[in-house]
This record gives structure tokens, sequence and C-alpha cells, in this order.
């Protein structure tokens, strides 16, 4: 049973981060919230990582880029759901409302996570105090990394969810474009 | 007289639990079923890390060699620091993809089976280092000879290239037999990962912590300042190469 109390479920989600929707049924709103912790927690730091190179990104907004990304996904959360409540039930299918948020945005909170556990490799380069070539490279690198675990972790989510799952098209669709409007919302916030 | 009664007893070797380093060479999947089985105890990780330790600082003083007696007592310090350091700054990469490929082990479990490919790994270095010294002190020899006829300066260099191939070719057989062990009990997308990850941490540690492999003429510094990344410097060798 999944745990209602934030502290223990946030414990929960770090030790099993891959894990936003419950084998044994619909998630609780503190196993959501912890999970969203989690990928918000991750994203900023990753993200704030390059200003300890000393270098104001124009791409990435300087030190606005955190908050920015903070205030982008749950508004991401609230453009991107509702389109897949509307497809998911012309399809016909069972949607509790928290299964649904939870398929939707466990491949983003799981790419979160991915960027929140390879912080500390940036952050190792991040050190040398330069803005060079290779720290681009490895910044890129790890981007790409977490987007395709973050499908990855969308994608089983989506299986265990059963008839909440929104199938494969859909599923990887709403993933796509839940990254791509938390980009461009974090970008125009910070 | 039957050809049966005449073959001779068969060797059996001690039980497996004679000691930590014995169990790693002698039944390493025995010690692996161990570690996923149940979660591993704090004297088992305890003394994986203190034989990792031990073994890249046997193998960080035979590389320091050529640089002298006090480069070779710092690289015996620095090379630990960077094994275990780049391993943990890849740990939780390796956590997150081998939960996403399906495998259930908790935290203490996985560190303790990168432990266990580290351990087999860096005693095979520290097992092959004489090797490394040795070729050192063959070709330094054969320079005691030489060095009359020719520039001694150029001929240091000369050795300190073939010592230094010796030492990456040392390391690559470790690093192999490290990654085969690893990807014996965590999934290949998630080995890769970790390998991606460790090295470059590893790559990275030891820039910064250079000097560790030893130059014939050093300046005497223990440490270098920091002239950027780790992956610039590789950058910039490829591109000299190529």
């Amino acid at each position: 049973m999944p745990s209602q109390h934030p502290l223990p479920a946030l414990r929960r989600q770090l030790s099993a981060p891959e894990e936003i929707v419950p084998v044994d049924g619909v998630p609780s709103a503190a196993a959501l919230s912890a999970a969203a912790i989690l990928g918000l927690t991750g994203t900023a730091v990753f993200f704030s990582l390059p200003l300890l190179t000393g270098a104001n990104l124009p791409s990435s907004g300087g030190a606005g880029l955190p908050i920015g990304l903070l205030a982008a996904i749950p508004l991401t959360a609230v453009l991107t759901l509702p389109p897949l409540y509307l497809i998911s039930s012309l399809r016909g299918r069972v949607l509790p409302l928290r299964m649904l948020a939870a398929v939707g945005l466990a491949g983003p909170m799981i790419a979160g996570s991915a960027l929140g556990a390879s912080a500390p490799l940036l952050g190792l380069y991040a050190m040398t105090g330069e803005l060079a070539v290779g720290f681009f490279l490895l910044l890129i690198a790890l981007v790409g990394l977490a987007v395709v675990l973050g499908g990855i972790g969308a994608r089983r989510n989506a299986a265990r969810a059963g008839d909440a799952d929104p199938g494969p098209i859909l599923g990887t669709a709403h993933y796509l474009l839940t990254l791509w409007t938390a980009a461009v919302l974090a970008l125009q916030l910070s | 007289m039957s050809v049966t009664a005449l073959a001779p007893e068969p060797v059996l070797l001690p039980p497996a639990d004679d000691g930590l380093m014995t169990r790693l060479l002698r039944d390493p999947a025995g010690l692996r079923r161990e570690i996923t089985s149940a979660a591993p105890s704090h004297e088992l990780i305890s003394g994986l890390l203190r034989l990792v330790a031990a073994s890249a600082a046997i193998y960080g003083l035979a590389i320091g060699l050529q640089g002298g007696l006090l480069q070779a007592l710092s690289s015996a310090v620095k090379l630990p620091i960077v094994v275990i350091a780049a391993a943990g700054f890849a740990l939780p990469l390796l956590y997150l993809t081998s939960r996403l490929s399906g495998l259930r082990l908790s935290m203490s479990q996985i560190s303790a089976l990168v432990l266990h490919a580290l351990a087999s790994a860096t005693i095979t270095m520290a097992c092959l280092a004489p090797l490394v010294a040795i070729c050192w002190l063959t070709l330094m020899t054969t320079h005691t000879h030489a060095h009359a006829s020719g520039d001694v300066c150029d001929y240091l260099w000369w050795v300190y290239r073939r010592v230094t191939l010796a030492g990456v070719g040392v390391a690559a057989i470790g690093g192999v037999l490290g990654a085969a062990r690893l990807l014996r009990a965590v999934p290949l997308s998630a080995g890769l990962v970790w390998g991606g990850g460790f090295a470059l941490a590893a790559l990275q540690l030891s820039w910064l912590l250079r000097p560790i492999v030893g130059t014939p003429i050093t300046d005497g510094a223990l440490l270098r300042p920091i002239e950027g990344s780790g992956i610039d410097a590789l950058l910039l060798a490829l591109h000299a190469v190529l």
C-alpha cells in the first residue's frame, strides 16, 4: 500500500525512483508529490551546476533557470494532462485522476531523477570553472541520457497502469510534448 | 588393477571463506550471490573497500616509480582516491538505470557489486604491477649502458612512453576483468551507463590530481594547477594526434 505521509513517501521514492505507478493500485497524493519533488529537485540541481563555471549562459537564463524550472513543471502538468485525459477518455479508458497524473508525469519525473543522479558527475566537471567544449558535450550527453531513461520509465509505468495505459504512440507523444513544454516554459520564465 | 584405481586423488581446495581476497578470486560467483540475495553486511562492504584501496595503492606505487620515491608515494595515495571517488560519482546513475532495467536491488547491494568488480580489477592490476616495475627497471638498466652514446633526456622520455603504455595495458586487463564481473550481476544497459560515468569521472579526477604517472623529468610538484577539464585535455590531445 503506498504511503500517505510525505516523509516515508519521499524515502520510498528515493529507494525506488523508477516506480511512479505502484504495482498494487492507484498512487497516493503523497507518493505523487514525493515523485514530483524528487524530479524537480534533480532537474533544478542539474541545471544550476553550469552556474558554478561562472558563466552567464545566454540560452540558460543564468541564475533564474532553476527557479524558472520549478515554476515550469507544475504549469507543464496543467497544460499537458488535459489533452491526455481527453484522448484517453475518447478511447474508452478507465481513468482515475491520480492514475492519469502518475502515468502522464512518470516520464518527466524519472528524467528529472536521472538528471539528479548525473548531477555529481556534471558537478565534478563544473568545478574546474571553465565553460568549454568538453563541458557542453557532457551536458548534452547527460540530458540525452535523462530523456532516454525518462522515456523507458514512462513506458514501464504506463504498462503497469493497466487500463490507464495510453498506449505506446500516445504515451511517447505525450512524453515528448511534456518535455518540449517544460523546456519552453523554463526558458520563458527564467 | 583398473585404470580408475590409478587416477590421482582430486585436490580439494580449502573452503572459500578463509579471506575476502581468496573468496573474491576463487569464488566470485558465490560472493556475488551472497550480495544479491540479502543486504550485504557492513564488514563485507568495508572489507571490499579496503581491498580496492590497498590494491589501487600498490598499482599507484608501481606507475609512479619512474618519477622518484616521492612521486610513487603520492601516486599510491592519489590512485585509490581516483578509483573510489569515480565509482561514487557514477553510482547514482547505475542505481537508477539498473532499477529501470528491472533489477530490484538496494543501494547497498549495488554498491557492494560495484566494489566487488572494482576489487577484482584493482587486485589484477596490483598483481601485475611488478611487471610495470620490471619493465621500467629493464629499460633503465639498458639506459645505464647506453646513455654514454646518446641524449639522456630523450632516452628517459623514450622509457617513460613505453612504461606508461605497459601501465595502460595492465589497467586495461584489470578493467576488462572488472567489467566482465559487473556485467554478470547487472543488465548490459546499466553496466554501459555506469562504465561511461565511471570513465568520465575517473578521467576528470585523474586530471585534477595529476601527476599520477611519474615523469622522468619532474618539477617536484605533487599537484599541478587546474587547467581546464579532462575532456578538453583529451580532445586537445586527439586533435594534436589527428
